[in-house]
């Protein structure tokens, strides 16, 4: 049961999460903000960005503002799935027996950096998939449990194509929001090149732990949504599909294959998180809204003619939104109500 | 203070804003039905007598309004959501989702949302008003404007004059039915035999009848006027009514023409005539209407009572033909208008008719004698009385006409009798009409034919045994001009003259 205290303790953790992260990072509120509500939601996070832009140091800083062990694993063609999970070692013991010992991989982490993850084989990725969805690996047949709370927060550079594995439908749809780190402005690059003069090193320090996170996550689940927020995110997700009778004009057109379920559930738990962020007790139709753009742009895909047309995913979401938001009446509530 | 008590305010505030909505669907609806009425009522093409249009246009007023109150009526959920609407984001809907239920979360919630919903006063709810339904509005009116203005306009002042001829009309009646009543008194108390009584009383019951079920439509300036005009027609003819028991009394000839057209007695049928065409000559002004008028009266009841002989429809149609001319002449002198001419020819019709049902020459040959020395007394007497027949326009027609006639009339001493004439006494020169042989058609050998043979004494008409007239027959003009003339108003009637000849040979007739 959800105290008075808990939620007390949710808003100033969050505070002080996002002033130590602000303190290695310049700029990019939104992306640690979204960043911070998947982690207290429980989900996975696809940062995409050119290189240099601080996705390797953001992860870097969540893991030590939120006190977890932390293992970076740099994902190259010729990266293994054991090098990944891990695997039996033959060793020898006392008595000078040879035994196997499993050795395990840097997943047994509880935050995991996925560098340049599109540039692993699919045999690679898909054991990372297995981590992701089941917070689990199995070796040699035999199951390994991994410590919660277990995050992957993933990087890929969407340029430099050449080489690389695009990420399989199955595995992306385990993240629960895909980032875009946009490039600094200038005023941004300004100071972080002055801070950088000063110090590369990084200075955020823990605000919260593992246990303070869990309890986070299960107060924002306690959050009231009420009926026709979940319908709206539920048409949302199903605006997506073209062939679904709730899908806009824009699915018909540009969507080969819209949101899974999995979207659905991201966006009411990540609203929920928020939410309580933003200090409401309750989801809105904007926290739908907002989050419908990390939550939508990497399970959409287009067919042919938004590739012609030049489209993306970004502005295929804004379409579907003002075809929904179109159908309230402003000032008036709205109509689904 | 419970929600609801908090809601108060905004929900007092929307209802205002429910009440105009309804009221502006109302009143599309309502023009919606208004437009198509007007239209098609400005054409002419519907008129709602059974169904008053205001009751149907309430009818969709009210139904328009109630549905729109209740499509917009502000209920909990509404008003959270339309408060919300104002950057609230939902807090007031997820508090009002959960009312009943508790938590710490939820009480926070509602605490959040109460401070949040203090910050927003119930006038920042803007009344949006549809464009759509406002332009529809708009438009509708000005359409209705439109169509409508003139039949309205006309309309109000149809309304106008026709609530003043209703109260007219009002005034009118109650002096009807004060005369009605009047007249049944001294009907009752008159010296006239019950079977008259009653045929009295049954006339007074129809007039009554009428004066009941004339209703005069807001909305029908015509039927108004008509019913005016009806009823000044009738408060003219009750006031004739009221003197026409004593009329009747003395106008004997009217039931000498009835028991002769019973007996089937020509020359008492031409006598008759003569006498009623005398005595209407030697009336005028008010007294000759009323005379007129109780002769049209008196052909009704001819027409209704029926006849046994064969002659029947012709007879009623010789008397429908002579009532209406009746009537016309009652008019012209009800409008001071001299109406001799008519008088003259609609009797002179009426009897070449009433003869030629009648059929036969013999029987006028016997009747005839009698016919002509009742018909030269009573020309010696009206040479002596009074035959002041003046008429504005036309003064001495009349009595010229009457001499011309008594001329002809008295053109046969001895052998002037069947077809109107009867015989005076000595033997004159008479205006007489040469006679050709009409045509006639084997394959109808029952057609009418106009009877022209001329005895041995030269002047009387004879019909043969066959039917078939005489070649070559000569006879006095005066007794074929009304033949003529119902011949003429025959071929008219069945079209068989060209339009644009009919007024011209009419009144050639006239003229003669």
């Amino acid at each position: 049961m959800v105290t008075e205290k808990d939620l007390h303790m949710f808003s100033q953790k969050c505070q002080r999460i996002f002033e130590e992260v602000g303190r290695d990072m310049v700029g990019q509120k939104d992306i640690i903000e979204d960043t911070v509500v998947a982690m207290i939601a429980g989900g996975n996070v696809l940062l995409e960005g050119v290189p240099g832009v601080g996705k390797t140091r953001l992860v870097r800083s969540i893991g030590r503002v939120f006190g977890l062990p932390f293992s970076r694993i740099q994902f190259t063609p010729d990266l293994m799935p054991a090098d990944v999970t891990g695997t039996n070692v033959i060793e020898k013991d006392p008595q000078g027996n040879s035994v196997y010992r499993f050795q395990p991989g840097p997943i047994f982490s509880n935050i995991i950096l996925a560098d340049e993850i599109n540039r692993a084989t699919p045999k690679t990725q898909s054991a990372l998939l297995e981590a992701m969805q089941e917070h689990m690996v199995s070796v040699a047949g035999i199951d390994h449990k991994l410590d919660e709370p277990f995050f992957v927060l993933a990087t890929q550079n969407p340029i430099e194509q050449d080489g690389t594995y695009a990420l399989p439908e199955a595995q992306i749809d385990r993240f629960m929001f895909k980032l875009n780190v946009p490039y600094p402005t200038v005023d941004e690059l300004g100071r972080i090149v002055l801070m950088t003069q000063k110090t590369m090193d990084e200075v955020a320090e823990q605000a919260v732990n593992a246990q303070e996170l869990l309890l986070m996550r299960e107060t924002a689940k306690e959050i009231p949504v009420i009926g026709e927020v979940v319908k709206y995110a539920m048409r949302l997700v199903a605006a997506t599909h073209f062939s679904s009778e709730a899908a806009t004009e824009t699915a018909k057109q540009y969507i080969r294959l819209g949101a899974s379920p999995r979207a659905g559930q991201a966006l009411i738990t990540g609203a929920k998180v928020r939410a309580l962020i933003n200090g409401k007790y309750n989801v809105s139709y904007k926290d739908i809204d907002t989050l419908a753009y990390p939550v939508l742009r990497h399970r959409i895909k287009m067919n042919f003619d938004a590739i012609a047309a030049k489209k993306t995913p970004d502005q295929l979401i804004s379409d579907i939104l003002r075809e929904l938001n179109g159908r309230r009446i402003p000032g008036l509530g709205r109509k689904d109500a | 203070m419970s929600l609801k008590k908090e809601l108060w305010p905004y929900r007092m505030r929307l209802l205002m804003h429910a009440l105009l909505h309804a009221l502006l669907t109302a009143l599309i609806a309502a023009l919606g039905i208004s437009f198509p009425y007007t239209l098609l009522k400005s054409l002419g093409l519907v008129s709602l007598n059974g169904i008053s249009p205001y009751l149907l246009i309430g009818g969709v007023l009210a139904s328009a309004a109630c549905a729109g109150l209740c499509r917009y009526y502000p209920t909990l959920k509404r008003t959270a959501a339309i408060i919300d609407g104002l950057g609230l984001e939902e807090r007031v809907s997820t508090m009002v989702a959960n009312i009943g239920h508790d938590s710490v979360i939820l009480r926070m919630q509602r605490s959040d949302a109460l401070g949040k919903l203090r910050t927003v006063s119930p006038s920042s709810l803007r009344m949006v008003f549809p464009r759509g339904k406002l332009i529809a509005l708009g438009a509708l009116a000005l359409l209705i404007v439109c169509v409508g203005l003139i039949p309205f306009r006309q309309h109000v002042s149809a309304t106008a004059y026709t609530q003043n001829k209703l109260i007219e009309m009002s005034e009118e009646e109650r002096l009807i039915r004060d005369m009605i009543r009047d007249m049944r008194s001294r009907v009752a108390s008159s010296g006239m035999s019950e079977e008259e009584k009653e045929a009295l009383f049954q006339q007074l019951d129809a007039l009554e009848a009428d004066l009941e079920n004339k209703e005069a439509g807001l909305d029908d300036l015509a039927i108004v006027t008509q019913t005016s005009a009806q009823m000044a027609q009738t408060v003219d003819a009750i006031k004739i009514y009221s003197n026409w028991i004593e009329e009747f009394l003395k106008f004997d000839c009217l039931k000498e023409l009835g028991e002769a057209i019973i007996a089937e007695d020509k020359p008492k049928v031409q006598q008759a005539f003569l006498n009623i065409e005398y005595r209407l000559l030697t009336l005028h002004g008010q007294p000759q209407q009323d005379a007129l008028m109780e002769i049209y009266l008196a052909l009704e009841n001819a027409i209704k009572d029926g006849r046994p002989s064969d002659a029947d429809a012709e007879m009623a149609y010789a008397f429908s033909l002579m009532q209406s001319d009746i009537m016309e002449s009652a008019v012209l002198v009800l409008n001071k208008k001299d109406a001799t001419q008519r008088i003259h020819t609609s009797l002179d019709i009426a009897r070449g008719r009433v003869l030629i049902a009648l059929g036969g020459g013999e029987e006028l040959a016997g009747g005839g004698e009698a016919a002509g020395a009742r018909h030269s007394e009573l020309a010696d007497s009206g040479a002596k009385a009074n035959m002041d027949i003046e008429s504005e326009g036309e003064e001495g027609t009349s009595q010229e006409l009457f001499q011309s006639g008594r001329t002809m009339y008295s053109d046969d001493p001895a052998g002037m009798r069947g077809a109107g004439m009867g015989s005076i006494g000595e033997q004159r020169h008479a205006v007489t009409e040469h006679i050709y042989e009409p045509t006639l058609s084997t394959q109808a050998p029952d057609m009418d034919y106009i009877p022209g043979a001329q005895d041995e004494a030269g002047n009387t008409q004879r019909i043969l045994a066959n039917d078939v007239p005489q070649a070559d027959s000569s006879v006095p003009y005066g007794q074929v001009y009304g033949i003529y003339f119902a011949k003429l108003l025959e071929q008219i009637t069945q079209e068989e003259i060209p339009d644009d000849m009919q007024d011209a040979v009419e009144a050639y007739f006239y003229g003669l």
